[in-house]
């Protein structure tokens, strides 16, 4: 019984959403091919900003809301080759290589401005977002055209300098999607895009075996521990959170390829709040995130997405009610894990308290005798 | 020092892969002009057929149109009437990295030298 408690316990956020899911389903009246579709679309497009979460999680830093530095460095890169007219497959792998030392010079940024505020990581890193976002903003609007030369007049805004609200990304638009396209079953499957999220699968369970991946592991557990074994915890940290930020750049090129525009001032914004409640949604803790949490959360919190509109419409009449329905859902997911998670840890603590007494009340009654 | 030249190897590789998807990804716009010449005189309806295209690009007697490529070599496929005969040309070119390119049809069909303007 104490099992099942527990197994319900660690998985409640999951189990919740399943239920809800499940009842929307049918209020929605969407088919199963319809739901198929729209997943396949959707997973593509968002599965590996999800993934890069997982790395920070394994230094012990919890949730990096700063992948939004890393989607920053991206949208940077997508102006840039807009601006150039590189377009196609060639676009997007030209906008990656471009976006990895922008990102990786913030994931820098971020891992020492975390360094310094260890125990507070999550916090910190929402605002530094916070704080980068308005570098970003002030590069895009004032520098973009005035210190740094683009010729494209379709993106910079009539004065002259400063990028216009909304980039239409046509040339790269599902380039990636479409270049090994299968269709399947009526399902148009992106298998370049399937590849992609492949080989950061296959990256992140080869670097949890390497020696680096062992010592962010240390560091997760006991930093105590880990500085007496002679391993320096501030560069673990900081190659957890540039290899995390990395990929949150590659990830925000994936998605935004996939959507066809970009909002140059608030693509990004939302980015790290979506990827957490996502991974959340999929079982993940704090302390503890794994691929397939990452895979389930994808699917429970888009499924969500795709039916809670429809399910509002065709309860109430207005596809807006079903929508704040989901950001109630989504965010209190976040909330609700948040409080779990610092339930769980109060819980341990006190049992650990409770084995410590009980040790040394033993020792006190073997002495006495 | 092994790992700066690593580090330079890494860097040049990731430059030169970068200056290829530049050249090989970069989208032309190009013109393509179907005007009469002083002996010639241009066909009724051309159909301009770039790279892959399938769809082509019509452009009549006396006009011009706009197409777009990506890359550096291109294939062009022209399909023209002449006395009431159906005719097809093909022939190779290149764009210039940062100029755009005119295509004179007519030169292209009388299979003139001097059929791509560079500007």
């Amino acid at each position: 019984m104490n099992k099942i408690k527990k197994l319900i316990l660690n998985n409640i956020v999951p189990i919740m959403m399943i239920i809800i899911i499940t009842l929307t389903i049918p209020i929605s009246k969407m088919s199963a091919s319809q739901l198929i579709s729209e997943m396949i679309d959707r997973m593509s497009r968002n599965l590996f900003l999800v993934l890069s979460l997982l790395i920070p999680i394994i230094a012990g830093m919890g949730l990096n809301f700063g992948i939004i530095l890393g989607a920053m460095g991206g949208q940077i890169a997508l102006i840039l080759i807009t601006d150039w007219n590189i377009i196609g497959v060639q676009g997007v792998l030209l906008a990656i290589i471009i976006s990895v030392p922008l990102a990786a010079l913030l994931g820098v940024l971020g891992g020492v401005v975390l360094n310094r505020a260890k125990g507070r990581e999550m916090i910190t890193s929402m605002m530094l977002g916070l704080f980068i976002n308005g570098v970003y903003q002030m590069l895009v609007l004032y520098g973009m055209g005035s210190i740094i030369p683009l010729s494209n007049k379709q993106i910079i805004l009539s004065r002259g300098y400063g990028i216009r609200n909304a980039i239409d990304l046509k040339g790269i638009r599902m380039s990636i999607d479409r270049a090994w396209g299968v269709n399947i079953l009526g399902y148009n499957i992106p298998f370049l895009t399937i590849f992609f999220l492949f080989l950061v699968c296959i990256f992140i369970i080869w670097f949890r075996k390497t020696k680096l991946g062992q010592d962010m592991r240390a560091v997760g557990q006991d930093m105590e521990v880990t500085k007496a074994a002679g391993i320096n915890i501030d560069r673990t940290r900081i190659i957890s959170i540039v290899i995390s930020t990395v990929l949150a750049g590659i990830g925000q090129i994936l998605y935004l390829q996939n959507v066809g525009t970009m909002n140059t001032y608030n693509s990004h914004e939302q980015i790290g709040m979506f990827s957490i409640a996502a991974l959340l949604i999929g079982g993940a803790t704090v302390v503890k995130a794994t691929i397939p949490n990452a895979l389930t959360g994808v699917i429970l919190f888009h499924m969500l997405f795709i039916i809670s509109p429809r399910a509002g419409k065709e309860l109430i009449g207005s596809a807006q009610i079903g929508e704040y329905f989901r950001v109630f859902i989504s965010y209190g997911i976040i909330a609700l894990a948040l409080v779990l998670h610092q339930w769980r840890r109060e819980q341990e603590k006190k049992e650990d308290r409770k084995k410590r007494l009980e040790l040394q009340l033993n020792k006190k009654i073997e002495g006495a005798l | 020092m092994k790992r700066i030249i690593n580090i330079g190897l890494v860097f040049i590789f990731f430059l030169c892969v970068s200056v290829y998807l530049f050249i090989d990804g970069k989208q032309h716009k190009i013109f393509l002009e179907n005007l009469s010449l002083k002996s010639l005189k241009a066909p009724e309806k051309i159909i301009v057929f770039l790279d892959n295209d399938k769809k082509g690009i019509t452009i009549r007697s006396e006009k011009k149109a706009v197409g777009f490529v990506k890359g550096k070599k291109h294939k062009i496929k022209i399909n023209y009437s002449e006395n009431g005969e159906k005719k097809e040309k093909r022939a190779e070119f290149e764009t210039p990295l940062n100029k755009t390119v005119t295509l004179e049809l007519i030169s292209l069909i009388s299979e003139k030298k001097n059929w791509i303007k560079e500007e």
